[in-house]
């Protein structure tokens, strides 16, 4: 029906300006800026858009020098007295610093604007290599709006870390990410970084350091409910981890297999979840692991990457005083074991649902088939336990499979 | 179908007749996730048949198909990548429009996202006619606009 169709096509320009505004919010704030040529009536309408996407991936990057301009013209354009959200710069590319050597300070600018602009929710992460002498302003570290900030600023080449300010006021913040930066030691002689954040209730820690003479990382924390803690490179120099954070509920180590013991939880009463996202690194200390190892007994829900549980199985395997004291799993509820299929070269075969406390057993009685050229994002095999423990003693069975 | 009438609305199905005269039903509990809807029962009841006048029988069970993996908790995002997987933009919009009508957030959000991705990359001239908006610049107004914003006209797709 012609004139059914006719009204349809006419009706998106029906919309009023805030609905129309509401679909180009989604783009990447370059194209959406692009909508000022459509006509007379969309000429402003992105100046009043209230998140500020910047993504730049291979194909699209030209060098910080245009996107200096380019993020630069965003943010003076933009009507101040329209609130903002949220802006989020991420750029993608992995950034030659010979070839691009150049003062920017975008960066610092991004931080700015977004502090004095309220914003809710900022994102940070590209690569930093390139940029000389990056100062990180103080006022985005004492920004009474921010409820979310991930700052991931990598030196790819030289490993250079930013300081962690020793002190800041983020009073609404809920949600913290930090890559790559140092954190300073307080009095106690330990790094205690968050413990003024009151509304933290997630935090996540990717290769960060401490000073020196720092005897650990501490995180005390009244509200923390989820922290990730990892780190890609063997140099980090967190040995020790203490948690004082009593609203804990999950804890997961990605990156490279941990290179500090586990963290006593004995107060830790809401503490269920322990995931180990580790998809690299081939080796574990010993003493390291058999503490993890005491602590995954404890745990009602865990996760594993196949990685890990291969480097487990393979310690255990090689170690016979180690085997003769395992603690036995009676806590376990849930197990998943995901194999990303890029990055695992075995079959997993499938695992009898009675063997399941005994979770280097999933290496030999796993059979799960799955296509890894299907590009899938993992397979997972999920495996729960009966509702009531079994008192089985392990150790029995461990002899006979090793 | 009728449902078995029960004091909890959750079982009970409610009955939608389209702009072009078909009924669909929907469960009680989809239906409050749709305002619209939700409005319309309260002011009619939910043993009525509720009209609506601007949603027609090629867009209404693709949105309750929606709807009913929402209340089962099941949307993913490969859920959403195969709602929207065999629909052209036009058909986007149409779905849109009815999620805006219907006042049915989380999936005008989700359609949102979805037609400014597939937007995004495109030519002026193909999100004018998407958009049915008339071009009211010069010539001059235009290029000149352009020239001040080349920087955002770089990597467009050529039209299909």
């Amino acid at each position: 029906m012609k004139r059914q169709k006719k009204s349809e096509t006419d009706r998106l320009s029906d919309l009023p300006d805030h609905l129309l505004l509401h679909i180009i919010e989604f783009m990447i704030t370059k194209y959406a800026v692009q909508t000022c040529v459509l006509s007379k009536r969309w000429k402003n309408l992105w100046k009043s858009l209230t998140n500020i996407k910047l993504l730049y991936h291979f194909d699209r990057y030209n060098g910080d020098i245009l996107v200096n301009k380019i993020v630069s013209h965003i943010l003076s354009s933009r009507d101040n007295f329209v609130p903002l959200h949220s802006i989020s710069y991420v750029n993608g590319c992995r950034i030659w610093h010979d070839v691009f050597p150049f003062k920017t300070n975008i960066l610092a600018e991004i931080m700015e604007y977004a502090a004095s602009h309220n914003v809710q929710q900022l994102e940070i992460d590209t690569q930093t290599d390139h940029i000389r002498n990056l100062e990180l302003p103080p006022s985005i570290f004492n920004c009474d709006s921010l409820t979310s900030l991930t700052l991931s600023l990598r030196d790819v080449y030289k490993s250079n870390t930013k300081m962690f300010p020793k002190s800041f006021n983020l009073p609404a913040l809920k949600t913290l990410k930090l890559v790559c930066f140092t954190f300073f030691t307080g009095d106690n002689g330990y790094a205690e970084p968050f413990s003024t954040c009151n509304m933290l209730s997630k935090l996540v820690i990717y290769t960060c350091n401490l000073q020196d003479d720092a005897q650990g990382l501490c995180i005390s924390n009244s509200k923390l409910s989820n922290l990730a803690i990892g780190t890609s490179n063997s140099h980090s120099n967190i040995h020790k981890l203490i948690l004082s954070t009593p609203k804990l509920t999950s804890l997961t180590i990605d990156g490279i297999p941990p290179i500090f013991p586990a963290p006593s939880t004995c107060n830790l009463t809401l503490f269920e979840e322990l995931k180990f996202d580790c998809l690299d690194g081939d080796t574990m200390g010993e003493d390291i692991f058999i503490s993890w190892l005491h602590l995954l007994a404890k745990i009602k829900i865990i996760t594993l990457s196949f990685k890990i549980l291969k480097l487990m199985v393979n310690i255990l395997k090689n170690n016979s005083s180690m085997r003769a004291q395992l603690p036995s799993f009676v806590k376990l509820k849930s197990l998943k074991v995901e194999a990303y299929p890029w990055k695992c070269d075995e079959r997993i075969r499938e695992m009898h649902a009675h063997h399941l406390f005994f979770f280097f057993f999933i290496f030999f009685f796993f059979n799960v088939n799955y296509d890894a050229n299907n590009g899938a994002s993992s397979s997972t095999i999920a495996i729960s336990s009966p509702s009531k423990p079994s008192v089985q003693n392990p150790k029995p069975i461990i002899k006979d499979i090793f | 179908m009728a449902q078995e009438a029960s004091s909890s609305t959750s079982s009970k199905t409610i009955s939608l007749k389209t702009g072009d005269g078909e009924i669909f039903e929907i469960e009680a509990s989809a239906a409050k996730q749709m305002k619209t809807v939700q409005r319309l029962i309260d002011d009619l009841g939910d043993d009525i048949t509720i009209p609506l006048h601007n949603v027609f029988s090629k867009e209404l069970p693709k949105i309750i198909e929606y709807y009913k993996k929402d209340i089962t908790g099941e949307i993913t995002k490969d859920f959403e990548a195969e709602f929207v997987k065999d629909l052209n933009d036009d058909e986007v919009k149409v779905l849109f429009l009815a999620a805006n009508y219907l006042d049915a957030n989380k999936l005008f959000e989700f359609l949102s996202q979805n037609i400014a991705d597939r937007l995004e990359s495109k030519s002026v001239e193909y999100v004018r006619k998407y958009f049915g908006v008339e071009n009211d610049f010069t010539p001059e107004e235009e290029s000149k606009l352009r020239e001040e914003r080349a920087w955002s006209f770089r990597g467009i797709k050529e039209d299909e």
